[in-house]
């Protein structure tokens, strides 16, 4: 057995893991298109399924509330992730990585007892103050909370690669702290910026449990209507089809920002 | 509140103490300058300096030993842990690095990657408010002096070393600064590059008259440009002067030796030398005053028998390394055109000057 | 004047250190508020009484918790131990699959030439960036009565006529393999370029086998890039609840599922608390353990190195 053969059947298996990865989402996707019955493929196309689900209000209303849970949090989360990430850059390494174990937490945390904490904690809260009821607003907290990390991490990395000196000059240059940040980091920042807003952005319209067990009667997102359609129907084309619109619409999202973050980071 | 009633005070103060002289545009005044920092370290120790408006003065030194430190004090990166900077006469402590009269020149450049050079170099106008058509006249006019009209679109990444380090000096003097502060500017930079930016710099300084203070740890780079050095080592200055003066009468042997002087002798190893503290207990020579014995008496020298170990012909004079008993080996520089007799092995007689013996201290 | 001189320039040079830092209060105290205290409020439910409803109710007990590990009314019983383990183990095993598959790949990757690399990479990310749900949609699909895989175990007699490969074990083993093993491919692939393959070159010269140039040159190079690995898939897959709910039928219940039932199905929130504890401890003995285990390859790696 010499090297191309070593090589030879790694790109075998690889591509029989492609395959695997992919396979199923492709089936989804076409089987969004038969008609309803047992005929499969083999029955004729049609896209009654998309209209369907563009005509269904239920659905609309998801995709809207997965919209709005999913922009919000991400601005949220992208800037105060920014702050966090430029703390971090200006402390020594023992406070940072002492402040690392907090922001690693909603990471390593299994989003099962997040969901379920948050819930327990907004419950207690409205309980006593009538605030955040379950809905919406407690929704977006949540997903702020676990989207914080990747943004942080995505600029503490960015501004780590910056030249430190480069803050020095624009002070050199009688450029003040608030000019600095307007002419020097803002500017560099921005696509890192952008792309971790996607990034966070596709997080929070994928997530199921922690928005399951902090949403409101009426705040249904997509993931959790296709949680419960499929609980209760299971296999159907029109699933298929709203399926396929949300991993195409999380695959182009994500593509963006990654494009976005590799003008910043070579890998 | 309180704080800075009393540094304008104290500021005050130094200003009563210090000679009117100093008020000249663009003078620095170190007054006891200590730099520690908080692990312990002592960057700088009792630095006193004073440097004339208008000169091209160079800090001097191997690395480490403070005077990046000094610099960034005087460009307000840091703030010294005890002592006093003035500037034109004025006191500059706590006055933070965007409201000083100085720019500085990095060491690594540090341009804004995200603008190209046109952006970079009316960077400082920009902050300062100045409006656009008068930025447009100054940022060109400075372009064009330092030739970089057709690289105002060129963003850094697309300019060479030496392209770089001109940008970043039209960056810092489009500003008309009272001082401005070269960070081993060259040193990224080719051998011939150097050499002809070091002339340029020259010539810069003297056409503007904006004092330049440089720093550097290449001592032909300094000897070149300056109209004074200041030596430093171990957060130290160990001299300071004109140029010829230091190397004509280094102080110690720090100093010679960092100066490529390599004739450091015993002083009990002469007999004729001038008369010399106590204390001092080394001398040296220029390998330029040494010359070599025709045989005639000579009153008042010192006479070395010694053998040439190695003849370096270096054109306009030749180098010879000559053994000498219970004494280092000497260097012994000779631009006469006689050096039939002198090849390697053969002996030689040193004469060496009372006159011409430099007493070094430490 | 030397000395006030000290006094004034002290202060000033003490200022400006930690100033930036305050920059990241708000997003600490943040995680602090929404994370941190919510689980502290949380997990003290464990030593409460339930009330009718399955809400806790005082006054403290430590009943619950010793349900957990299988004390209830009816003296000992092993379900929950078992449950556990069968997480563990549902853990354990995706993790040593994605190992074995992931590697490969990886390999693939890292020897592929580097205008290729991109791509084949965002390709394997790509899947991971769908919804989970639909994830495990998508297999119960392939995996459904009416699918030709199935048709396929029927017809070599694995299963029965008109039943799916899913529900079953097998079928959340699949889900959770697809759903964690890009997670495995990413860092190996990090190790493998990060690799100096002339020492590879050199075993080859000596005319090593390719099996032993793996498990001595390669592998001990590269158990940073697979322990990674481990931590990424192990304990998310140990307390993935979803894929077990959606394709594990009622055969195989989970700790996730278990946890999730107490405060949806069947409340009884002491009883979930408790096991939350349980799955947090789990979580950090397992993550412990994986940092010792890097401490102590890197120990040994390095003489070696």
């Amino acid at each position: 057995m010499n090297r191309s053969t070593v090589y030879r059947s790694s790109m075998g298996l690889a591509w029989i893991t492609y395959i695997f990865l992919y396979g199923p989402l492709v089936l989804v996707f076409l089987y969004s298109f038969v008609h309803s019955g047992t005929d499969g493929l083999s029955g004729g196309f049609t896209t009654q399924w998309y209209t369907a689900a563009i005509g269904s209000a239920s659905i609309r209303s998801a995709f809207l509330t997965s919209l709005l849970l999913a922009s919000g949090s991400a601005i949220i989360a992208t800037g105060l992730g920014a702050l966090l990430a430029y703390g971090l850059q200006r402390v020594t390494e023992k406070a940072r990585s002492r402040a690392s174990y907090l922001v690693y937490l909603p990471i390593i945390m299994p989003s099962i007892i997040f969901g379920i904490s948050d819930m327990i904690f907004f419950h207690v809260i409205n309980r006593y103050t009538g605030l955040l009821q379950a809905g919406l607003p407690t929704m977006i907290i949540a997903h702020v909370t676990f989207e914080l990390p990747y943004t942080a991490l995505l600029v503490y990395s960015k501004l780590r690669a910056m030249d430190p000196e480069l803050l020095h000059a624009v002070h050199d240059l009688y450029g003040n702290t608030w000019q600095a940040l307007r002419y020097l980091f803002l500017p560099i920042l921005t696509p890192t910026l952008i792309g971790g807003f996607l990034l966070v952005f596709t997080l929070s319209l994928d997530d199921l449990v922690i928005s399951f067990f902090t949403a409101g009667p009426a705040s249904v997102t997509i993931p959790i209507y296709l949680y419960g359609a499929i609980a209760k129907k299971g296999v159907t084309p029109e699933i298929n089809a709203i399926a396929s619109i949300l991993v195409l619409a999380s695959i182009a999202i994500s593509l963006a920002g990654t494009i976005m973050r590799r003008e910043t980071k070579p890998s | 509140m309180l704080q800075a009633i009393n540094r304008l005070q104290a500021s005050r103060d130094l200003l009563d103490h210090a000679p009117k002289a100093v008020s000249r545009q663009g003078s620095i005044d170190l007054r006891n300058v200590q730099k520690v920092y908080p692990n312990g370290y002592v960057a700088t120790e009792d630095v006193t300096l004073h440097i004339p408006g208008g000169s091209f003065f160079t800090l001097l030194g191997p690395s480490g030993c403070g005077k990046t430190t000094l610099l960034r004090i005087i460009a307000g990166f840091e703030e010294p842990s005890a002592g006093g900077v003035l500037i034109s006469g004025r006191s500059i402590i706590g006055v933070p690095a965007y409201r000083r009269p100085v720019n500085t020149v990095f060491q690594s450049y540090v341009l804004f990657p995200h603008l190209n050079v046109y952006q970079n170099v009316e960077f400082g106008l920009r902050m300062r408010h100045m409006k656009a058509t008068q930025r447009k006249h100054k940022v060109t006019d400075m372009l064009d002096s330092m030739q970089l009209g057709t690289l105002a679109k060129h963003f850094p990444n697309q300019l060479s070393g030496g392209q770089k380090q001109r940008v970043a000096l039209a960056r810092a003097l489009v500003n008309e600064p009272e001082l401005l502060l070269l960070d081993e500017p060259l040193s990224a930079l080719d051998a011939k590059l150097r050499r002809e930016l070091q002339v340029e710099l020259l010539r810069l300084q003297k056409s503007i008259g904006t004092t330049f203070l440089f720093v550097t740890h290449d001592q032909q780079e300094a000897m070149i440009m300056s109209d004074q050095i200041g030596i430093m080592q171990q957060g130290r200055l160990q001299q300071v002067g004109k140029v010829h003066e230091v190397y004509e009468r280094p102080k110690n042997i720090f100093v010679a030796r960092f100066l490529g002087l390599p004739n450091i002798i015993r002083r009990e190893s002469l007999t004729h030398t001038p008369t010399l503290p106590s204390a001092i207990r080394h001398i040296t020579v220029h390998p330029e005053r040494i010359t070599f014995s025709h045989g005639a008496g000579h009153a008042a020298a010192n006479i070395l028998n010694g053998v040439v170990r190695e003849r370096l012909y270096m054109g306009a004079h030749t180098d010879y390394v000559v053994a000498v008993e219970n004494f280092p080996d000497l260097l012994v520089s000779d631009s006469s055109p006689n050096h039939r007799s002198r090849e390697t092995g053969s002996g030689v007689r040193l004469v060496i000057q009372a006159s011409d013996i430099v007493p070094l201290e430490g | 004047m030397g000395i006030t001189a000290t006094a004034l320039s002290n202060d000033a040079n003490r200022r400006p250190r930690v100033r930036g830092g305050y920059a990241s209060a708000p997003g600490l105290l943040w995680i602090a508020l929404f994370l941190v205290l919510p689980t502290f409020l949380f997990l003290p439910i464990a030593i409460t009484s339930t009330n009718p409803y399955g809400l806790p109710a005082l006054p403290l007990t430590l009943h619950a918790l010793r349900a957990v590990a299988g004390f209830n009314f009816l003296g000992w019983s092993a379900a929950n131990i078992q449950i556990i383990f069968r997480s563990l183990w549902q853990g354990v095993v995706t993790t040593i699959v994605s190992l074995i598959v992931a590697y490969p790949v990886a390999f693939f990757i890292a020897k592929s030439k580097n205008y290729i690399k991109p791509l084949l990479l965002v390709l394997i990310i790509l899947p991971s960036w769908t919804n989970q749900v639909v994830r495990a949609y998508a297999w119960m699909e392939l995996l459904g009565p009416n699918a030709f895989l199935s048709h396929m175990a029927v017809y070599f007699g694995w299963i029965d006529q008109d039943m799916g490969l899913y529900p079953s074990p097998l079928a959340v083993f699949i889900g959770l393999v697809y759903s964690y093993l890009p997670y495995m491919v990413i860092p190996i692939f990090a190790a493998l370029e990060g690799l100096d393959w002339s020492l590879t070159e050199a075993a080859a010269d000596l005319y090593a086998h390719p099996l032993r140039i793996f498990f001595q040159v390669i592998l001990p190079q590269t158990m940073g890039g697979v322990l990674v690995g481990v931590v990424l898939v192990l304990i998310p897959s140990f307390s993935n609840y979803i894929i077990p709910e959606l394709m594990g039928g009622n055969k195989s219940l989970m700790l996730g599922n278990l946890i999730a039932n107490q405060f949806s199905t069947t409340p009884d929130w002491p009883y979930g608390a408790s096991l939350s504890i349980t799955l947090i401890f789990i979580s950090f003995i397992l993550l412990a353990g994986l940092k010792l285990l890097t401490k102590f390859i890197r120990m040994i790696d390095g003489p070696m190195l």
